[in-house]
């Protein structure tokens, strides 16, 4: 434990994990908050009806709360990249730095210019500009989406860079007899689009949307069973039941086809999160839940559906010859490019635990929408009073899943495709670990043989691993291919997460960063409960004096422009 | 489209390309120069602008008489505090994508004052968003507390920063932080601690007070305002003084700049002029006037900033040689281009957006009390 404490990869790790899962408990509610406020002000726009003008100011409201929150925790990863992970930031900042900074020039400044109108201009403008701002943020959020996302996705799946020395004085930049290399960027359109990026940007959006619908659900259903803002809590409901059901469906299909895609491209992420420790020639069973013993390297108390991890990968069981189809297992890797498998597991399975409860019950609730009776089943509004827990949840794991199955790399190697009868890719050289002298490395060029390289590894990547039979092909992987090609996996163009911590830091300066973030983020736990709370109870249309009314959202309308025939405001030129 | 015509499309900028003048100020170097004029503008809008409102964060109980007038101060910068901070963030972004070693090394070196900041920015939109749902008078006054110290806190470790960078700190060849073996528990932050940081943070303190109160003045009207105003003469002139001792220290402890002297004589005289404008503009009863000069002059002190430290990014303490210059420290030529077309497309926009924000909440108001009024009557 202490050793873990002085450690300062662990302990930066730490600190990220702990800033970016508090801050991501606002993103995905207020991008989805987002879609459904986008529908209410059309709504209010087209009929001109107070309730929805009611309703739409009131989750205005709810949306500013989360959103000042969003943006003031997530400020914070940002300068983390430089403060823990330096070497990580020299390494990528070609590439990775620009889509940042392009969120900020193309997204943030969107979103937080139009929000102020949303929130604090609804005396100030027309209803149709601030449809248009409600707009403006609303697509704001989902491009800043689009780039943080892009970006995680290239150090997921990196395409379209090189790796070179850095220069210093005109000469490659040496550390510790060690050359400083960064990944250049060749072609942006190549990095933006990277092959995981457009899988990951659905399944966040669908994420998000399913996050904003529960909470919105939530405290309509708690309205609607106490009895209370009945016309706003039904209508609330029902736009949100619709986006929840689309968002659940559209988590499952998506999340599956960035199953096929981790599959591809990082076949041990895989094998970890569906606890697969073993490549088998054998079709591969898929567990519902079990126990991952690293130490072990097998699944404890598992419980196997015999081939239904075959059957999701490759949508088939047997190749055209009648072999059955693998898929590869963490010994597809050396043992120090695994991740470690408990965390992964567990968080994916609870994930995909967490989605099909949810699904379930959209199910359900369109079900008795749909029969007329849903205002009626008590015991389910009470279950959608908690469903935004699970939701919330959902949303968090999934990204431990992503991120602590990528371990222990940072930059994750990329899987380019080699047309190998071309032989256009340069020979690779091959590295034994258990051979000695000039023998632990071999070259090979992609397109030879694999037979007989069994227990050679690409430097830093995956084990060659032919079938029992002998035959000449990569295992498993290279299954939806072209003849021809294969996926060859180049570790000198990643980094591991080791690597990329600065060099100068102190684990009790980290410690002491962890435990002051700590305590505001607990502070702010409890603030945020409390207000949250108070403006449940208060809801969208009692009829309650100005000062408890509550919010620095009402306080600063109050000063900006409400309350102003109270103080009388007083342009300019109008005083007496 | 036509082929013939894309050919010639084609040619007409291949050839405009290789005109020299082109070709010249898109090597990497002019490049490199282009995106430290990008970062100092980034930082000069940051500065101009969530300037004012930390400043009416450090000044929230100088004017205000009770939590109802500090809750309708908070209110004036509530709709724009926020995309104030979007300066920061770009300025991040931008900072690591053209000069990812220089990002790498300011940050990691000066990682816990960062850290603190970001604590102070998270604690301040906290209490600007939950002092109103305080319960009683007393959490209210907490919140406010927070709300000012926080601001305080963060705008000094700002300036102090600033300070630091212009004075150099001791970073060794692998571009890291050597604090000594030795090192006690406070080494990082005690590193940046000299008299010239200290003076800047400082300086950033009441600069920002006084850019905050002029701020106030021009969004306020009545009895509020005639306060704001008499607020002024006392901040002015910790403002003075603490410039006067800065720019003595600076001279002092900083290198002479020799090339382009010229460029620091003239904008260290606007800035001066500036400087002395301000009681002039509120003694004619100008806010905007007012406003402008202490924007010009926070502007003014980024440039010297910029200038002073130009190739640098930052100096070393330990070795001259193993300073990291705009060139060293840049990003490829592809990626600053592509860059650059971003800020091209993206700049326009930001402009028109913060002007519609401006333009939404303009107009003053009187956030005096009417109930302290009649108590004070």
């Amino acid at each position: 434990m202490i050793e873990l404490l002085t450690d300062i990869e662990v302990m930066s790790r730490i600190q990220f994990a702990m800033t970016i899962s508090f801050h991501y408990l606002f993103p995905p509610l207020t991008i989805g908050l987002g879609f459904i406020l986008v529908a209410m002000e059309w709504k209010w726009l087209r009929t001109r009806d107070p309730v929805w003008e009611r309703t739409a100011r009131f989750w205005t409201s709810m949306f500013a709360i989360n959103f000042a929150l969003g943006v003031a925790t997530g400020i914070v990863m940002e300068f983390e990249f430089g403060t823990n992970w330096s070497e990580y930031s020299r390494f990528v900042g070609d590439v990775f730095g620009s889509m940042l900074a392009a969120e900020g020039l193309w997204a943030f400044f969107l979103e937080s210019g139009f929000l102020a109108v949303l929130v604090f201009g609804w005396d100030r403008v027309t209803p149709r500009f601030h449809f248009f701002a409600t707009l403006m943020v609303c697509l704001g959020s989902t491009f800043s989406s689009i780039w943080i996302v892009m970006a995680n996705s290239w150090m997921q799946t990196p395409t379209g860079f090189a790796v070179e020395p850095m220069l210093r004085d005109g000469i490659p930049w040496v550390v510790d007899g060690v050359v400083v290399n960064r990944a250049v960027l060749t072609d942006f359109f190549g990095a933006l689009l990277n092959p995981s990026s457009a899988n990951r940007i659905t399944h966040v959006w669908v994420g998000a949307a399913t996050m904003g619908s529960f909470f919105v659900l939530s405290i309509s259903s708690y309205w609607i069973l106490r009895g209370r803002h009945m016309a706003v809590a039904t209508r609330s409901f029902a736009f949100a039941l619709v986006l929840g059901a689309i968002g659940t469906v559209g988590a499952m299909l998506t999340g599956d086809a960035n199953a096929r895609m981790v599959a591809v491209h990082q076949p041990v992420k895989l094998a970890a999160m569906e606890g697969v420790y073993e490549t088998r020639d054998a079709l591969t069973p898929i567990t519902i839940m079990g126990v991952p013993e690293d130490s072990k390297s097998r699944l404890a108390y598992e419980v196997p559906i015999p081939a239904g991890l075959t059957a999701l990968v490759y949508r088939r069981l047997h190749d055209e010859q009648g072999r059955p189809l693998a898929v590869p297992g963490l010994d597809f890797a050396p043992p120090e490019s695994r991740p470690k498998t408990m965390l992964v597991y567990a968080s994916f399975h609870i994930m995909v635990g967490c989605g099909t409860l949810l699904v379930g019950l959209a199910g359900l609730g369109v079900y008795f929408w749909i029969r007329g009776t849903l205002w009626n089943q008590r015991w389910l509004l009470m279950l959608f009073v908690i469903a935004v827990v699970p939701a919330a949840i959902a949303n968090q794991v999934g990204w431990y899943t992503a991120e602590t199955g990528r371990q222990p790399w940072i930059v994750h190697p990329a899987s380019p495709r080699v047309d190998a009868s071309q032989g256009v890719m340069s020979p690779l050289w091959l590295v034994n670990p258990e051979a000695e002298g000039d023998s632990r490395v071999r070259q090979w060029t992609p397109g030879d043989p694999v037979a007989g390289l069994e227990g050679w590894y690409y430097p830093y990547g995956y084990r060659i691993s032919s079938n029992s039979d002998g035959g000449h092909r990569l295992l498993g992987l290279a299954e939806d291919l072209p003849d021809g090609e294969a996926l060859v996996y180049d570790g000198t163009r990643s980094m591991r997460t080791s690597e990329g911590v600065s060099r100068s830091l102190r684990s009790s300066a980290i410690l002491w960063a962890c435990l002051m973030f700590l305590l505001i983020y607990v502070l702010l736990a409890v603030l945020w409960t409390v207000v949250l709370n108070h403006k449940i109870h208060t809801g969208p249309d009692d009829d309650i004096p100005e000062d408890d009314q509550g919010g620095i959202v009402v306080a600063m309308r109050r000063a900006v422009g409400e309350i102003t025939s109270m103080t009388g405001l007083r342009r300019r030129g109008d005083s007496p | 489209m036509n082929p013939d015509l894309l050919t010639l499309v084609e040619t007409g900028l291949q050839s405009a390309v290789q005109t020299p003048r082109v070709a010249e100020i898109m090597s990497p170097d002019w490049l490199c120069h282009l995106w430290f004029v990008i970062l100092c503008f980034l930082l000069t809008g940051y500065a101009i602008l969530d300037g004012f409102d930390l400043g009416v964060g450090i000044i929230h109980f100088l004017v205000a008489r009770n939590d109802r007038e500090r809750a309708a101060q908070a209110g004036v910068i509530g709709p724009f505090w926020d995309g104030n901070e979007v300066w920061l963030v770009t300025f991040g972004g931008a900072l690591f994508a053209s000069f990812p070693l220089a990002y790498g090394s300011i940050f990691s070196a000066f990682m816990v004052p960062v850290m603190i900041v970001l604590f102070c920015l998270i604690l301040r939109a906290t209490s600007l968003e939950f002092r109103s749902k305080a319960g009683s008078r007393f959490m209210k006054f907490v919140w406010d507390l927070a709300f000012s110290v926080s601001s305080l806190l963060a705008t000094f470790l700002f300036g102090a920063s600033v300070g630091a960078v212009m004075g150099g700190i001791p970073i060794d060849d692998s571009g890291a932080l050597k604090l000594g073996d030795s090192a006690g528990m406070l080494a990082e932050i005690t590193f940046a601690i000299t008299p010239l940081s200290v003076a800047s943070g400082m300086l950033a303190v009441t600069l920002f007070s006084l850019h905050g109160l002029l701020f106030l003045n021009l969004r306020t009207t009545g009895d509020y305002q005639s306060r704001v105003r008499k607020a002024f003469p006392p901040l002015y002139a910790a403002f003075v003084v603490v410039f006067v001792v800065t720019t003595i220290l600076a001279l002092r402890d900083l290198p002479p700049v020799g090339r382009s002297a010229i460029w620091i004589a003239i904008v260290a005289t606007l800035n001066v002029l500036a400087v002395l404008n301000l009681p002039r503009a509120m003694y004619y009863g100008r806010p905007w006037g007012a406003f402008m000069s202490s924007s010009l002059v926070i502007a003014a002190l980024v440039f010297l900033f910029g200038r002073t430290v130009h190739p640098n990014l930052l100096t070393s303490s330990l070795d001259p040689s193993w300073n990291i210059d705009i060139f060293e420290a840049a990003s490829t030529k592809a990626t600053m281009l592509t860059m650059l077309v971003v800020v091209c497309f993206g700049v326009p926009f930001v402009m028109l957006y913060t002007a519609i924000t401006y333009w939404t909440f303009r107009g003053t108001l009187d956030l005096s009390d009417d109930d302290a009024q009649e108590d004070l009557h």
